[in-house]
Order: structure tokens, then sequence, then C-alpha cells
């Protein structure tokens, strides 16, 4: 019997390898997503053997990235955030209400007293100022600035209009630069 | 154009996410507005900065293990419906498949072979078990204030057949403090010692292949670089080895495994 070149072992191996390619970007994403380490991985596994299981549903020639970019953002806010979507105008900073300083927690990792690569000034200033920024404003930065998405793409994650991902990036990038003032001006 | 009206712009300007139109226009409006043309470069400055805190964080190595174990192990929802022979047939190339092999080799005659015929440790392995040494203060080191001078001594001592690779990791605090050359398994080896807050972190170079990375390595690809990582511990000690050339690069430190990994990653020049 002919099997389906589409569905077969080789293929699906062969899209997890090219899914393997995007897992940098993927664990950014969710680290940033996620309040705790392990809370990331699992959400990169997840998304990996979702992409796996509807791979048929992917459109060869488009942008992969971009399409498991979408999966790890819905399977976050199904599993996690179900009450909380981004393109709420609830522009609540969670620190300002007494919420636990989850941008600090997952900026280190890996907790002990060694000095981690991970544990840089530049990556603590980045984390401690992107805490600070709304989330609406903040996934635009993580999908445009971090992850190399294009406005399209980052609306098509996001469900938005691509105008909002302009508007809002703008916006984001002016609190970042007010919150990183004073670290980009001393030259690092 | 009012300044408020051309921030949206400058956003799209260094996204390159204008038409052609809109660009004209924003860059008509900076040409007479130095406060936008600020703007502009500040923007354009912290767009680069988010890049470069990104590109530092990577997947760790326990996550890819854990991914690449879920790839062979999900079942396909597409072979629900397959008949008996084609899962006798799927089932006889998963034997045939490399992981499977692998671990054949690896459970069956990778043993066999210890058991008949005594093995040294790898080389890899005797040199990351100096660093315990080398912290306690048991193996000296040379040490000068001009690095230059420093890697001239050292090439020295192992006659010119190589160079210590000289990296910088003053962006983490470590700075060189000392170096050693000795000799392990008939080969010369050099260690430079980078020292700062938290754990030192030593680089090893000696001249060798990526053979000499121990069995127990796992196998990391930088497709980016066509290069290939190996990640070890020896003595509790995490330590990641690559080759540049006919020099391996072996970076040992208590740091953990996937952010040592990162570094090299961010060291290593492919040849």
């Amino acid at each position: 019997m002919a099997r389906d070149p589409k569905g077969g072992v080789e293929e699906r191996e062969k899209f997890g390898r090219e899914v393997m390619d995007h897992l940098d970007h993927l664990y950014r994403i969710a680290f940033h997503l996620a309040k705790e380490q392990d809370q990331a991985q699992d959400l990169v596994q997840e998304t990996f053997v979702r992409a796996l299981n509807s791979r048929l549903q992917f459109t060869a020639g488009t942008n992969l990235k971009a399409w498991l970019t979408k999966i790890l953002y819905n399977f976050f806010f199904d599993r996690y955030q179900e009450k909380k979507r981004w393109v709420s105008t609830d522009a609540e900073n969670p620190a300002a209400q007494g919420e636990p300083n989850y941008w600090q927690t997952v900026a280190s990792p890996n907790p002990g007293p060694e000095v981690s690569f991970l544990e840089s000034e530049l990556r603590t200033k980045i984390s401690e100022a992107l805490h600070k920024v709304p989330e609406e404003y903040r996934l635009p930065l993580l999908l445009v600035d971090m992850g190399d998405l294009s406005y399209a793409e980052a609306a098509e994650v996001l469900s938005c209009p691509i105008g909002t991902i302009r508007s809002r990036l703008s916006r984001g990038r002016k609190l970042m630069h007010k919150h990183l003032k004073g670290y980009l001006e001393t030259g690092h | 154009m009012r300044c408020d009206e051309a921030q949206e712009l400058i956003t799209g300007l260094i996204d390159s996410e204008l038409s052609s139109a809109e660009r004209s226009t924003i860059e008509e409006h900076l040409r007479g507005c130095p406060n936008c043309r600020l703007g502009y470069r500040n923007e354009r400055d912290l767009k680069q900065q988010l890049r470069t805190a990104a590109s530092y964080l990577q997947a760790p190595v326990p996550l890819r293990q854990r991914v690449l174990g879920a790839l062979p192990l999900a079942p396909p929802p597409e072979e629900e419906g397959q008949s008996f022979w084609d899962y006798l047939f799927s089932s006889v190339r998963a034997l045939l498949r490399p992981a499977f092999v692998t671990a054949l080799f690896v459970l069956f005659i990778v043993p066999a072979l210890y058991l008949t015929r005594a093995t040294a440790p790898p080389i890899s392995l005797l040199v990351v078990e100096t660093y315990g040494k080398i912290q306690r203060g048991e193996m000296q080191l040379v040490s000068s204030p001009n690095p230059e001078k420093l890697k001239e001594q050292l090439v020295q001592a192992v006659e010119g057949a190589f160079a210590p690779m000289g990296y910088d990791f003053s962006m983490i605090n470590l700075k060189p403090t000392g170096a050693l050359v000795r000799e392990l398994a008939g080969r010369k080896m050099i260690a430079v010692v980078y020292q700062g807050k938290g754990p030192p972190l030593i680089c090893y170079t000696f001249l060798g292949t990526e053979k000499d990375a121990p069995a127990s390595a796992s196998a990391f690809v930088d497709s980016e670089n066509n290069m290939r990582f190996y990640i070890f511990t020896a003595d509790a000690i995490n330590a990641v080895m690559h080759r540049e050339g006919d020099t391996i690069c072996i970076l040992a430190s208590a740091m953990p495994a996937h952010e040592l990994l990162a570094l090299a990653r961010a060291k290593a020049r492919s040849a």
C-alpha cells in the first residue's frame, strides 16, 4: 500500500528538524511570556508536539517561524492566560498592582551563587525595563524586535490589525527607552 | 507634518515597513527636525539592544533533548488508520533508524568493546579534570600584565604548534588571570584561566579532532555556523568542546551547561 508522503515518518522527522531550527526563537518568546523557566520549557515542548501533529495545516512557502509563534502564543493564552488577552485595553502594570515581579524571576532561571551568562548586565536591564512595559506594548516588542517577525506576521500572531502593531511598537519603544535611558546613555 | 504625527512613521522606517510615499514623507520631516532625528537614532539603537539581548538567550540543552526525545515518540495521527502491513513496515523501518542503531551500539557493542580491551579516558576528560586542581591552586599558573606577552610565552611552550583562543569574556566580567601548559596523554594543552565574580572559567586548547569528545557527550549542531559542540561533565564541572581548524577548544566552568554552550556558540569561530 502506498504511504502518504506527507504523513510518513520520514516527513514527520524532516518537519521536526525544521521546527528545531526555530527552537531558540520559540524559547525566547516563551521565556518572556512565562512566569517560570519550567513553564517556558513546557510551552516550547508542547508547541513542538502541536506543530508536528498539525504540520499538514502549514502552508509550504509561508513563514514557519511565525506559524510556530502563533501556536505557542495561542497555547500560552489558552492554558495560562484565559482571562487576559493582550488586545484588551487593560494596560495595568503588574508591578503597580503589587503582583510578583516575575520579570526579575525569569531573569534568573538558574538561581545560584554563580554569576551566569544570562544574568549579564544587558540582559538584566532589558528584563527590568520590559517588566515595566504593559503587556499590550511588550508583546509587539517581543515579536518584532526580539523575534524578528514582520508587522504582518506579528499581527497574524496577535490577531490584530497591522496598524496596531506599529502604534504599539512606537509606544512600547518609547517606554523602553524611558526605562533604559540612563543605561543607554552610559555608553553600554 | 507635526512631530507627534511623525512618531509612528519613524517606527515604521526603522523596521522597513513603510510604503514609498510614507518613507518620503518621514525622511523629509527628519531632514528638517533635529529632535525627531534624535528620536530616530534612539529608537534604532534600542531595537538593536533588544535584538542583542535576545540573541544571548538560547534554548537550554535539556529542552533540546526533551524536544528531540518527543520527535520519535509522539504518534503521528495520520497513522491511526494504517493497515497491519503499513504498521509492520513502519515498525521494521523504525528498527533501522539511526537512533535505534545508535542505541543498540551504545547498549551492546560499546560495553563489549569496553570489556574486551582496556581503554584510556579521552583527553577531553583528562583536560577538564585539571579544573579542580587549578581552582585549588595545585597547578601553578603563569601570569603577565601584558596579555600579548603571555600569549607569546604559551605559544613558545607548545613549540608554535597552536595558540590559545584568546577569547574576550569581559562582557560577563571575566578576565584572564593566568595560564599553564601541560602534557596529557602525550599531547600538550594550554589552559587559560578567566576569573571575576563567581566561579572561574577555563579555556583549554590542544591539537585534536572531534573524536576527542567523550562518548558520553551530548552533541549540539549549530546549523547557522555549521559547527558541532559537545557538552559533557567531568568532576561536576560542565564543559563544552568544539573544533576550530585542527585546534580543539574546551570551555569548562561550574556555570549551567546551556549557558556555557551559549557562551561557546557566541565565541566560536567556524573554520
